[in-house]
C-alpha cells in the first residue's frame, strides 16, 4: 500500500517534470517576445532592448535559461515578471489561494445537493422527483458558464454579492463578505458539476439496488437505510468517483473563464493577463501551479478508489 | 447404435498410448495401425474412403508429387509445419512405386471429400475404417499447456505467478467419433477447447489435424477446418439481423458460395440438416426458441463444411424438454457427416449420451481418457469417481447414500488452487486413496484395458477400501434407482 | 457430521400459531405435521409489459409444512422464481400480486405493507439466493459482512462451531478478505448458514441455489441444506429446474408450466407414478431416464406463450390433447395423493 502511494507521488513528480518542460520549451520557441510589449520606445532601442533582455536573462543559451528555471522552481523560485519585474512566486502564491478557495466553494455547492438529490432520486426511481431531477441536470449540463455569468452580471443588483470591478474581499480581510462575493461565480462555477454528480450517483445506485447483494440484504431484513448505507452507497461511489475525477479537471479550466468574467484575483485571471501581455514568466509559473494542482487532486481521487473499493487494491497493481 | 455399445466395440483393440504417439510421429516400427498412417502426413482424410491398399498411395500424393494435382489442403499442411514434413517424406519414398494416374485420381477424391459441404459418404467411409479395425483421428490435442499470468497483489515483490489452466493435455478425435471433455469449472476445459480453435495460443504444445499442426494463427482454410459452437447460443447471433443473414454470413467471408443463390441452396440445405425448415431463414433471432437457435448455431459452424466440432457446453443453457433435441441431433451429425466432435460439458448425464470416448480433467490436466462406456459408467481415477457420484439422479427412493460429499474437513471440498496446485497428483488432498507418494511425485499416465488412468492407484481402484464404499455405492444406486423409477 | 446443535431442535418460535388453518380435506396420511406453515391459495403474478399485462403466475395454490422440503420445478418462463419473490414481497416494480391468500404463521402476507413484511423476512423466512457470488457486497470484507447479518451471533461459540463443521472455518479466519477472495462453493454455504443461523427462521426459500455450481459442489450443498433440515427443523421451499435434484432433496413436488401448478405429489409418487403429461415428458426427457440403447424422446415444440394460453398450458405440445384443452383450464383434481391439473385425469381414473 505504502509503496502504491510512494509510486503513485514518484510519477506525478515524473509528469510535472514533463510539463514544466512542455511549456517552458513551447513559450520560448515562440516567436513572440514580450520584448514587443514594451513601452515602444524601448522595443524600438536596441541598446534598451539589449539591455532588458540581458537584465531579464534572455540572452543566454536556451538550455543554460531552462536549467536555471528548473533549479529555481526546486527552492521555490519562479523567476520574474517580465512585465512588471515583480516575483512570480508571489504572484501565484496570492492567486492560488483565492483559486483553491473558488473551487471548494463551487465543490460544496455541486456537492451536497448533488448527494441528496441523486439518492433520493434513486429511492424514488420513476416518481416524480426523479423526473424532475432528470429534467434539473439536463438543463443545468446544457447551460453555457459564460451565458450564465453573464445573466448573473445583469440581472444582480447588490454590490455585497457582485462588487464592482477591484470590489474583492479577500477571506483574510472579510470571511463573510468573502464568501459572499465568491457565492455567485462559485454557482456557475459548480453547475455543471453538480448536474454530472447527481446523474452519476443516481445511476449508480439505481444499479446498486437492482444488484443480488442488496436484493439478499434486503430479503435478510434489512431497512432501507441499512441497505443504502451498507450496500448501496459504496456501490454507488465508485463510478461517481470515476465522474469527480474527470470534473477536477473541468473545474480548473472553468475557473478562467469565472474568474475574468467576475473579476476575481485567481490563477485563471492571472493567466489571461499573462498570456495577454506576453509575460511568459509569469504565464509559465501559472500553468506550473495549475499542473501541480491538478495532478495532486487526481492523485487524491485514485487513493480514495482504493478507500472505497479494496478491489482496486489487486487492479490498480497491474498498472 | 447406442454411444455406449458403440464406445465398447470398437476401442478395445487398439491402445489409445499408441496412437497418440503414432500422432506424434514416434510410433513404433511397423506399427500397422491406421493413425500412424494417418500421422504421418496430410492424407488422413483419405483415411475416410479409401481402403487400407490405397492408403500407402495416399501418403506418395501427400508428400511429393500430389501436391502439383491442385490440393489446397495439402499444400497448407506442407506449408505449415516444418517438423512434420520430413516425416512424410519418409513414407513418400516408401510409396514410390505407386503409378501417377493413381496418385492423381486418389488426390481428387480426397480433395472432393475434403471440401464437399457436407462430405457425401463420409459417414460410410468411416464404417469401412472402422471396420479395418481402427480408429482414424482427424483432430489430436498434443501436450497442450495454457499458462496465464496472474495479476500481482497490491505492493507485493516476487517473481510473476502462473495459472497453470491447461497441464500437459493430449487427445484424439476420430472421424464419426464424439469426445466428451468432463469436468468442473476452473478445470481447463474451456481453455482447451479455444486452443483447438485457435482463439487462444498455447503456452506449449501443437493441435494437430491430420497429422499436421494447425497454427494458433489460422488461415481462413485453417478456421474452416475446426469450428467452435459457444455456449449462449441467444448471444450468437446479431439481435438486429434475421437469421438468413447470419447464415449467409459465414459463405460470403470465406467465399464459398459463388452468388446469393448458391447461399441460399447451402443456408437452405443445412437449416434441414439440422432439422428446422428454410422458414426459419425469414426468422428474427428473439422469435426463436432456445432450442431452435442452439440448432443453428449448429447449423453456421456446419456450413463453412468442418471436419471438426468443438462444442462448449452445447446443453447447459438450454431448458431439460429441448436439451434432449440437441443431443439427438449432434448424434446424427456425428453419424451423417462423420464429423469429428468435442463436446465439452460438466453435464454428466449428457455427456453420457453423447460421447464415444471421454476424458475427466482435473486441474488442467486429464485424469481419465478412454471409452465413455468405461470412463462415464465405471471410472478408474478417484476424482472421477467422485465428480460422477456428485451427480444428483432422478432416484426418489434415495436407496443409496446419494450425496456423496466431502466438506466436514476444513477446505477438503474446495478445488485448489491452480497457481499453486498440489504437489505430486494435484487430486491428492482430496483423494480418499491417497498416499505419500501422491504427494511428492506426478502420476504417470497408465494404460488400464482401454483407458488412459493417471493415479498411482489406478489398479488398486478396483478393490474396495473403506473411504470408497460410499463413492461406490453411490454409483451402483444409479443403476438400481433409474431402473426402479422405470 | 459434528455440529453443537441437537438433531430436530427446533427453535421455540418456530411453533405455528394456532391461527393456522387446517389443510384442505381429502388430505392423505403425512408423516409430517397436518398444519401448513405456508399456504398459498391462488397467487398470481402478473408483469406490466409494452404491450400490456403478462401473467408469470396463474393460480397457483400449495402448501408448505413444518420441517419439510417442498420442490417447485419448471424450465425457464414457468413462473416458479415468481413465486418465491412474491412471498417474500419482493416482486419488482410495477408488477401486481393477487392472491386469495400467501398465510404464513398466522398472516396473510399477500396483505402486507412493506413495513410490516420486513421484520418477517429473514427472521421468519430467510431466502437462498441463486448467486452465491454476487449475493454477497462485493466490496466489503467478508468478516463485517457476517457481523451485519449475525450480529452478536457471530461471537457465539455454538454459532462458530456449525460454521467450522461445514467447512467453513477458512472463511471465518479470512475475515478481512472481500467475497472475491472465495470459492463459489464457500460463498453459497456461507450464504445459506447466514440465512439459516441468523434467526433460525422456520421456512428457507431456496431459489436455484445450485444452478451456478459444480456438481461435487452442489452435493455438498445439498447435503448442507438436509443437515440444516435436521438440526433447526426449518422448512425449505426449493425452486428448481433441475428434477434429478428434486427428486434427491424434497418430500414433495410441484411441477410449474406455463404459470400453472400441473401436479403436485410426494416425490416417489411423482416418479412412481406422474399423472399431468407434461410431468411424464419432462421425466422421460432426462438421459438418465432412457436405456442406452433408446434415443431421447424430447417435448417438441417450446414452452414460449404458453402462459397467455386461455386452456391447458400444455397444450399444443401434449400428445394427449383433447378439444377442450385448448380452451379451458382443467381443475385441479385429487388422485390419490397427487393433485393434478388435466382434462385427461379424471378420465383415465374412472377407466
Amino acid at each position: 500500500m505504502a509503496t502504491y502511494i510512494l509510486r503513485r507521488a514518484l510519477g506525478v513528480l515524473v509528469v510535472m517534470f514533463a510539463v514544466v518542460s512542455g511549456m517552458f520549451l513551447l513559450l520560448h520557441v515562440s516567436p513572440v517576445s514580450p520584448v514587443n510589449q514594451l513601452a515602444p520606445q524601448i522595443a524600438a532601442d536596441p541598446v534598451a532592448r539589449a539591455a532588458f533582455e540581458h537584465a531579464h536573462g534572455l540572452d543566454r543559451p536556451l538550455v543554460v535559461q531552462y536549467g536555471d528555471y528548473l533549479g529555481g522552481l526546486l527552492t521555490g523560485d519562479m523567476g520574474t515578471s517580465l512585465y512588471d519585474g515583480s516575483d512570480v512566486a508571489d504572484q501565484v502564491g496570492r492567486a492560488l489561494p483565492v483559486s483553491l478557495e473558488l473551487g471548494f466553494l463551487a465543490a460544496l455547492l455541486a456537492g451536497i445537493p448533488a448527494v441528496l438529490l441523486g439518492t433520493w432520486s434513486a429511492l424514488r426511481q420513476g416518481r416524480t422527483v426523479d423526473h424532475v431531477t432528470r429534467v434539473v441536470t439536463v438543463v443545468a449540463m446544457s447551460l453555457p458558464g459564460y451565458w450564465l455569468a453573464v445573466l448573473l452580471l445583469v440581472s444582480v443588483d447588490d454590490p455585497d454579492y457582485l462588487p464592482s470591478a477591484g470590489g474583492f474581499v479577500r477571506f483574510a480581510e472579510d470571511p463573510v463578505r468573502n464568501v459572499q462575493v465568491l457565492l455567485l461565480p462559485a454557482l456557475v462555477l459548480g453547475l455543471g458539476a453538480f448536474a454530472m454528480v447527481t446523474r452519476s450517483l443516481r445511476g449508480g445506485l439505481v444499479e446498486a439496488y437492482a444488484s443480488d447483494h442488496v436484493a439478499f440484504a434486503r430479503a435478510m431484513g434489512s431497512s432501507r437505510t441499512q441497505v443504502l448505507r451498507r450496500v448501496a452507497l459504496r456501490g454507488a461511489v465508485v463510478p461517481t468517483l470515476t465522474v469527480a475525477g474527470v470534473l477536477i479537471g473541468g473545474l480548473l479550466s472553468g475557473t478562467v473563464l469565472v474568474e475574468n468574467v467576475f473579476q476575481i484575483p485567481g490563477l485563471g485571471q492571472l493567466m489571461v493577463t499573462a498570456f495577454q501581455r506576453q509575460d511568459y514568466q509569469l504565464a509559465l509559473g501559472g500553468c506550473v501551479a495549475t499542473a501541480a494542482i491538478f495532478l495532486l487532486l487526481n492523485l487524491v481521487v485514485d487513493l480514495l478508489y482504493l478507500v472505497v473499493d479494496p478491489r482496486t487494491r489487486q487492479g490498480l497493481a497491474r498498472a | 447404435m447406442s454411444a455406449a455399445k458403440r464406445a465398447m466395440t470398437e476401442s478395445q483393440p487398439e491402445p489409445q498410448a499408441a496412437a497418440r504417439d503414432a500422432v506424434l510421429g514416434t510410433g513404433v516400427e511397423g506399427e500397422p495401425s491406421a493413425a500412424q498412417a494417418d500421422s504421418a502426413g496430410p492424407a488422413v482424410t483419405l483415411g475416410d474412403t479409401a481402403p487400407e491398399t490405397d492408403r500407402r498411395a495416399a501418403q506418395a500424393n501427400g508428400a511429393g508429387p500430389a501436391v502439383t494435382v491442385g490440393d489446397v489442403a495439402d499444400e497448407r499442411n506442407h506449408g505449415v509445419d516444418p517438423r512434420v514434413a520430413p516425416e512424410a517424406d519418409v513414407h513418400g519414398a516408401e510409396g514410390d512405386g505407386v503409378g501417377e494416374a493413381a496418385v492423381a485420381r486418389i488426390a481428387a477424391q480426397a480433395a472432393a471429400a475434403r471440401d464437399a459441404v457436407p462430405a457425401p459418404g463420409a459417414g460410410a467411409g468411416v464404417s469401412d475404417a472402422r471396420a479395418a479395425g481402427g480408429r482414424v483421428p482427424v483432430l489430436a490435442a498434443d501436450q497442450l499447456r495454457r499458462y496465464f499470468p496472474v495479476p500481482r497483489q497490491l505492493g507485493k515483490r516476487g517473481p510473476v505467478q502462473q495459472v497453470h489452466a491447461v497441464e500437459d493435455v493430449s487427445f484424439d478425435v476420430a472421424a464419426g467419433e464424439i469426445l466428451a471433455v468432463v469436468g468442473e469449472s476452473g478445470c481447463g476445459k474451456s481453455t482447451v477447447a479455444r486452443m483447438l480453435a485457435g482463439l487462444t495460443e498455447p503456452t506449449v504444445g501443437r493441435v494437430l489435424v491430420d497429422g499436421a499442426e494447425l497454427p494458433a494463427r489460422r488461415t481462413p482454410e485453417q478456421q474452416r477446418v475446426v469450428q467452435l459452437v459457444t455456449q449462449n447460443p441467444r448471444a450468437a447471433f446479431n439481435r438486429r439481423r434475421g437469421i438468413r443473414h447470419a447464415l449467409h454470413q459465414p459463405l460470403r467471408v470465406h467465399g464459398l458460395a459463388a452468388g446469393a443463390r448458391e447461399r441460399e441452396a447451402a443456408a437452405v440445405e443445412t437449416v434441414r440438416r439440422v432439422g428446422l425448415s428454410e422458414e426459419h431463414l425469414d426468422r428474427m433471432p428473439r422469435d426463436l426458441s432456445g432450442g431452435e437457435l442452439a440448432r443453428l448455431v449448429l447449423a453456421r459452424a456446419l456450413l463453412v463444411g468442418p471436419r471438426v466440432l468443438v462444442l462448449d457446453e452445447p446443453t447447459a443453457s438450454l431448458d431439460a424438454s429441448v436439451k434432449a433435441t440437441v443431443v439427438n441431433l449432434l448424434l446424427r451429425l456425428r453419424d451423417e457427416l462423420g464429423l469429428a466432435i468435442v463436446v465439452i460439458t460438466h453435464e454428466i448425464d449428457i455427456a453420457r449420451r453423447l460421447a464415444d470416448r471421454a476424458a475427466v480433467m482435473y486441474l488442467g490436466r486429464v485424469v481419465e481418457l478412454g471409452p465413455a462406456a468405461e470412463v462415464l459408467h465405471a471410472p478408474r481415477h478417484p476424482y472421477a469417481r467422485m465428480l460422477l457420484a456428485s451427480v444428483p439422479r432422478p432416484d426418489p427412493t434415495r436407496t443409496g447414500p446419494a450425496l456423496a460429499a466431502d466438506m466436514a474437513a476444513d477446505g477438503a471440498g474446495e478445488v485448489p488452487s491452480a497457481v499453486t496446485p498440489p504437489s505430486g497428483c494435484a487430486f491428492h488432498p482430496r483423494c480418499p486413496l491417497a498416499t505419500q507418494v501422491c504427494a511428492q511425485e506426478v502420476p504417470e499416465e497408465r494404460m488400464l484395458g482401454g483407458v488412459r488412468v493417471m493415479c498411482h492407484h489406478a489398479e488398486d481402484a478396483g478393490t474396495e477400501t473403506g473411504a470408497e464404499t460410499a463413492v461406490e455405492t453411490a454409483v451402483d444406486g444409479s443403476v438400481s434407482g433409474s431402473a426402479a423409477a422405470r | 457430521m459434528a455440529t453443537t446443535l441437537e438433531p430436530g431442535a427446533k427453535p421455540g418460535t418456530a411453533a405455528p400459531p394456532d391461527t393456522a388453518s387446517d389443510p384442505s380435506p381429502g388430505t392423505g396420511p403425512n408423516p409430517v405435521p397436518r398444519t401448513a406453515l405456508l399456504r398459498v391459495r391462488e397467487l398470481s403474478v402478473t408483469y406490466p409489459s409494452a404491450r400490456g399485462a403478462v401473467p408469470a403466475v396463474r393460480g397457483v395454490s400449495f402448501e408448505v409444512r413444518p420441517g419439510e422440503v417442498f420442490g417447485l420445478v419448471g424450465e425457464s418462463g414457468s413462473g416458479k422464481s415468481s413465486v418465491c419473490s412474491a412471498i417474500l414481497g419482493m416482486l419488482p416494480d410495477g408488477a401486481r400480486l393477487d392472491a386469495e391468500g400467501v398465510e404464513f404463521e398466522g398472516r396473510d402476507l399477500a396483505r402486507l405493507r412493506e413495513r410490516e413484511l420486513r421484520p418477517i423476512r429473514g427472521r421468519r423466512i430467510a431466502l437462498v439466493p441463486q448467486q452465491p457470488m454476487t449475493s454477497l457486497s462485493p466490496t466489503t470484507p467478508i468478516g463485517r459482512q457476517l457481523r451485519w447479518y449475525l450480529g452478536e451471533r457471530l461471537d457465539d461459540p455454538s454459532v462458530r462451531e456449525t460454521l467450522a463443521s461445514i467447512g467453513l472455518a477458512a472463511v471465518l479466519d479470512r475475515g478481512r478478505d472481500l467475497p472475491g477472495a472465495f470459492s463459489g462453493g464457500q460463498l453459497q454455504r456461507l450464504v445459506i448458514a447466514i440465512a439459516a443461523l441468523a434467526h433460525e427462521p422456520a421456512l428457507l426459500l431456496a431459489d436455484e441455489p445450485t444452478t451456478t455450481l459444480d456438481a461435487t459442489v452442489q452435493a455438498q450443498v445439498l447435503k448442507l441444506l438436509l443437515t440444516l433440515r435436521e438440526q433447526l427443523g426449518l422448512a425449505v421451499l426449493y425452486v428448481s429446474h433441475d428434477l434429478a435434484v428434486v427428486s434427491q432433496l424434497c418430500d414433495r413436488v410441484g411441477v410449474m408450466y406455463g404459470g400453472r401448478l400441473v401436479e403436485t405429489a410426494p416425490v416417489a409418487e411423482l416418479f412412481g407414478n406422474p399423472r399431468h403429461p407434461y410431468t411424464r415428458a419432462l421425466i422421460s426427457a432426462m438421459p438418465a431416464m432412457t436405456p442406452d440403447d433408446r434415443p431421447l424422446r424430447p417435448i417438441p415444440g417450446s414452452a414460449e406463450g404458453a402462459n397467455l394460453l386461455p386452456g391447458c398450458p400444455f397444450a399444443p405440445r401434449c400428445a394427449e390433447r383433447v378439444a377442450a384443452c385448448d380452451t379451458a383450464m382443467p381443475a385441479t383434481v385429487r388422485v390419490g395423493r397427487t393433485r393434478v391439473a388435466c382434462h385427461r385425469v379424471p378420465d383415465e381414473e374412472a377407466k
